[in-house]
């Protein structure tokens, strides 16, 4: 992703920073949460982000692969202080809920906003939060069913409101 | 209805974000910086802390002695009436004017800055500038920065990433310039007097202090303080003006004697002009040559003088001699002659510049050996080989030509030295003015005239400027001198110098001054008393200076 990062904005990457991310939150409950963001202006930096989540706590077969595209706009500057921003994600997901398990992806787009506090010149802590709008396809089967009754397949196309960010996590400057 | 409630909070965080900056609060409360004068008790005690420790102090506790505070302490049932105690602590009143005693030169100023917890926020930074205003304009005095955490983080970060940019592309010095305003958008403030960190949102009070120097006329001084936030969101905030402190200075000056003091003149009827030249001639020759060595200037600077005195009417000119001397080099006869024919010639050669009424006037003489300034000569310069012998030779031998001789036999260095280096030295030509004034009787006469040295003495002492007042009044030995002295800090000498004064109510003031800054008390104390039997106003005078109001503690 950093290779990506440097792709991208070239040689302009040395004159700006770039800062990994670590989501603790999401490590929590077992989903990796990384993050790679470069500030392009004063104010401005974009966001590349994904979140894979295989090792299910409760025992579940749950698997989450997720990839986000986002940008921030910072009160004070880059990686300081309080910031708003849109994101683009796009999800394949499989879900368990009420014994089906749902199987699909997902695309969406969020607002989120959130405080960055420094912790030292390289170091600082992220807290965010935001909704979006997902646009979900995906095909629900029963996880137990009788093997002599007919077998339901729940196949849907519909829009959720559904928290597009939840991160308490760890930036790291470089 | 979830979704709706979710939807408001977003929408209500994120106009707290963008609605109103860091700065907006304390626009629409317009917060601003307290200026206080510091009580008596309050002065004392940082007095003492500032003796602990040279170092500025730091903010201290809230001060809270400049308002009166009053607690319900409890209340008691007395023939069934409920009575209440009100018990009232100590009310200080602090006035906004003060008067500062001067102490060579300078006047400590210090006052207290109350900041307030509005005016100070995680993400902002505060410089309060106390702002002297006098006669000449306003200075600013080195001001104080309190930073918010985040801000203080902020700053520190944009410092490094400046330094790790730098680092890692060397630049040119124009270069670095523009880099560092990219990077470090809230430079620090260059030797602030205070720069801390406000971890808490409680209000801060800082004691500040400051010699300043003290102004030529101007006696009062103003104190205003200007205060700027400037948030992290770059929003600014200028707190609007402050209370004014006004500082009277009293110095020392107010005993300044001020009567013109005059000086005895004496005129005389006659005055004498002496005037000496050197004049080249070749040797053996008596023609006077104008491009010789330095004649050219010599002449025109005997002539100039000349016409001076012949122009002039305050003065009648009774004679003027010329004398043309020799050296003793040869023989006594023929330097005779010599000198004779010189001065002459320069008669001549003055006659046809200056016109036929010069050679009325001039009397020529003549030294064929002037042995009397050739003495002195030797006596005068130590480098003479064997001065001493040859000094006794001279005082020997009666006979000039043997003189010579004897010298030139015996100390034939000594010899080659005079005649290099002294023989020059006894060509010359003197020339002697008689004047007489026109008009005058008596011989002299004695008349009073102002002395203008002293008056530009008292002068400089009222324009503050001791050292240079000290220069000419301390010949004059008078309370001036002495106040001069006591200013630039010269106490021993300022008290020795009053014994010798006659006792007055200021005299016995200064001597009390100067008593106690040696530290001697008791004597301090005993001629403040006496003064203030001489002239009552005294007690009144003590509270301004610091050294009398030590005394009169117990």
């Amino acid at each position: 992703m950093v290779t990506l990062s440097t792709l991208v904005f070239g040689g302009r990457a040395s004159a700006q920073n770039c800062a990994l991310r670590v989501n603790a939150l999401a490590t929590v409950v077992g989903v990796v949460d990384l993050g790679v963001e470069l500030s392009v202006a004063e104010n401005w930096s974009l966001e590349l982000s994904s979140q894979i989540g295989v090792v299910d706590v409760t025992g579940r077969v749950e698997s989450l692969y997720s990839v986000g595209f986002g940008a921030k706009y910072w009160l004070f500057e880059s990686y300081v202080g309080p910031f708003v921003g849109p994101q683009l994600i796009y999800t394949s997901y499989d879900i368990e809920q009420s014994q089906i398990i749902y199987g699909g992806h997902a695309v969406g787009l969020g607002l989120s906003c959130g405080y960055s506090w420094i912790l030292s010149p390289r170091w600082s802590v992220v807290g965010e939060l935001g909704l979006g709008l997902f646009y979900n396809r995906d095909c629900g089967r029963e996880l137990i069913y009788d093997d002599w009754g007919d077998e339901h397949i729940y196949t849907s196309s519909r829009l959720t409101l559904a928290p597009s960010r939840l991160s308490i996590s760890f930036n790291y400057l470089f | 209805m979830k979704r709706v409630f979710t939807a408001a909070i977003v929408a209500i965080s994120i106009y707290g974000m963008f609605g109103c900056s860091i700065t907006g609060g304390m626009r629409r409360h317009q917060t601003t910086a307290g200026l206080t004068q510091l009580t008596p008790r309050e002065r004392s005690q940082s007095q003492e802390q500032s003796q602990e420790s040279p170092t500025p102090p730091t903010p201290s506790s809230p001060a809270t002695s400049d308002s009166a505070v009053v607690h319900l302490m409890d209340s008691e049932v007395v023939d069934g009436e409920r009575v209440g105690a009100l018990a009232i602590e100590e009310v200080t009143i602090v006035a906004k004017m003060r008067s500062l005693p001067e102490r060579n030169g300078k006047v400590t100023i210090d006052f207290m800055v109350k900041i307030p917890k509005e005016l100070l926020g995680r993400g902002s930074s505060v410089v309060i500038t106390p702002c002297l205003h006098r006669l000449g304009g306003e200075e600013s005095l080195q001001e104080l920065t309190i930073r918010g955490i985040t801000f203080d983080r902020l700053q520190r970060r944009d410092y490094w990433q400046y330094e790790k940019y730098i680092n890692r592309h060397p630049y040119d010095s124009v270069r670095v310039a523009e880099i560092f305003n990219r990077f470090v958008k809230f430079p620090r403030h260059q030797d602030p007097r205070l720069d801390s960190l406000s971890e808490h949102r409680s209000h801060i009070t800082y004691y500040y202090s400051q010699d300043v120097p003290t102004d030529k006329i101007e006696k009062r001084m103003l104190i205003t303080i200007k205060g700027q936030v400037v948030g992290l969101d770059k929003s600014r905030y200028t707190t609007p003006p402050s209370d004014t402190l006004t500082y009277l200075v009293s110095s020392m000056l107010s005993f300044l004697d001020r009567s013109p003091r005059y000086r005895i003149k004496i005129i005389d009827k006659y005055k004498t002009i002496e005037d000496r030249h050197h004049i080249r001639f070749r040797v053996n020759e008596t023609r006077l040559i104008d491009t010789l060595s330095n004649n050219g200037q010599e002449l025109d600077d005997i002539s100039v003088l000349l016409t001076q005195v012949i122009e002039q009417q305050e003065f009648h000119v009774d004679t003027i001699t010329l004398t043309a001397t020799a050296s003793p080099e040869g023989g006594y006869a023929h330097n005779n002659q010599l000198a004779e024919r010189r001065a002459e010639s320069l008669r001549d050669y003055l006659v046809e510049r200056c016109g036929d009424c010069v050679g009325e006037m001039l009397t020529v003489r003549w030294i064929a050996e002037d042995w009397t300034r050739l003495r002195e000569l030797i006596i005068e310069d130590e480098e003479v080989p064997n001065g001493e012998s040859i000094i006794k030779i001279i005082d020997s031998h009666e006979g000039l030509d043997s003189r010579e001789m004897a010298i030139r036999r015996l100390h034939p260095q000594g010899y080659s030295y005079i005649k290099k280096r002294l023989y020059p030295q006894l060509r010359g030509v003197n020339f002697k003015y008689n004047l007489r004034r026109v008009g005058m009787v008596k011989d002299t006469i004695h008349t009073t005239e102002l002395d203008t040295t002293y008056a530009r003495g008292v002068e400089l002492l009222e324009g503050r400027e001791y050292a240079k007042a000290l220069y000419i009044l301390h010949r004059y030995n008078d309370r001036n001198t002495v106040i001069a002295h006591l200013s630039m800090g010269h106490d021993g000498q300022a008290l020795e110098m009053l014994q010798g004064l006659p006792t007055t109510a200021i005299n016995e003031y200064l001597r009390a001054i100067a008593h106690s800054r040696l530290g001697q008390k008791e004597q301090g104390r005993r001629l403040f008393e006496s003064a203030c039997r001489l002239d009552a106003k005294m007690r009144f005078r003590a509270n301004l200076d610091p050294e009398i109001r030590e005394l009169l503690k117990p």
